[in-house]
């Protein structure tokens, strides 16, 4: 399969995941492996003195690039400092920048992602921004920097599919940059879908971190991620509004 | 002497970041140390000094997508 490229750095996966939501922290290391994840995101949090809970770093085998997140960033500023943080502790220069007011829907505010990403991939950072589908926003992003821009699907958590599927058919046609679908992404076939569309990447935490059996759904994603990139390179045949025949309409046993 | 902990006011018997950290049995791979809001890295914990009243966050990677 032909590899991803972010920032300068080759990746054989185009499958990216997450750490949240696993019921144990055990089935980290083998969805890594099952799905052959390269890269994988984590959050960080001040430490609870009083209740400890153990280091997500600790799960995570060194071979496995890591992905910080600027979670409970709301504007530019904190996820700056956010991201400034991660990288003094060691993690690396990439970085998911996620700036969030709406709680309702958990959707990113461009404007701010737009200002962080310019600092941060300035300052070094690989800069990969999670945002609201906008094609003006993603190439802003492009000028500020961003190795990556990633789109939501539908909002984080949710399952839904691709709801914004028309949005980013135009990202991924008119922004010369990878575009990674992140977030909503609930089952396979919509990975799938989203490789076929021509998405350089996904990136599913949820769908696998919440199924009883998250290593065999990594691999389950891992298979429909490769299904739909060799689809899309393949070039998928055109749609029409008729059938077209696919055997043979041989006219012996009619005259007409 | 009392310092400001991850938003609480607690007292403490150490005089560095270094000491500090040993003193709460936290693994030190990944911990990230803010003192007086200002990153301050591992090799540099020995001679951060703390003085009354400074404000020390202790922060490391959590699980998030």
């Amino acid at each position: 399969m032909d590899k991803l490229i972010l920032g300068g750095v080759e990746f054989e996966s185009r499958l990216l995941t997450g750490t949240g939501k696993f019921s144990s922290k055990d089935e980290i290391p083998k969805m890594l492996k099952a799905s052959e994840s390269q890269i994988i995101t984590m959050a960080l949090r001040r430490i609870n003195l009083n209740n400890r809970d153990e280091n997500i770093l600790n799960y995570i085998p060194k071979n496995i690039t890591l992905l910080p997140n600027t979670s409970g960033a709301r504007n530019a500023e904190e996820a700056i400092k956010i991201a400034r943080i991660a990288r003094a502790a060691g993690c690396g220069n990439f970085i998911k920048i996620e700036v969030i007011n709406d709680m309702k829907y958990l959707m990113p505010d461009n404007a701010e992602t737009i200002k962080a990403t310019k600092v941060l991939a300035d300052e070094g950072f690989i800069v990969l921004p999670y945002m609201t589908p906008d094609l003006i926003a993603g190439q802003r992003l492009k000028e500020a920097g961003a190795a990556a821009v990633m789109p939501l699907g539908s909002p984080i958590g949710s399952n839904r599919g691709i709801e914004t599927k028309a949005i980013i058919e135009i990202m991924i046609e008119n922004i010369d940059l990878p575009i990674i679908v992140d977030a909503g992404i609930g089952k396979p076939s919509q990975a799938a879908e989203a490789m076929e569309m021509g998405a350089a990447a996904v990136l599913v935490n949820t769908a696998i971190a919440c199924s009883p059996n998250p290593a065999e759904m990594g691999k389950a994603f891992s298979l429909a991620v490769k299904a739909g990139r060799m689809a899309y390179k393949a070039k998928m045949a055109e749609e029409s509004r008729y059938a077209n025949a696919s055997s043979p309409l041989t006219g012996f046993l009619h005259n007409n | 002497m009392e310092i400001t902990l991850n938003g609480e006011v607690k007292k403490v018997g150490v005089k560095n970041i270094y000491d500090l950290v040993k003193s709460l049995e936290l693994d030190s791979d990944g911990v990230v140390i803010l003192h007086n809001d200002e990153i301050v890295k591992k090799d540099l914990w020995q001679g951060s000094h703390l003085n009354v009243k400074d404000s020390v966050e202790v922060l490391y990677f959590v699980s998030g997508g």
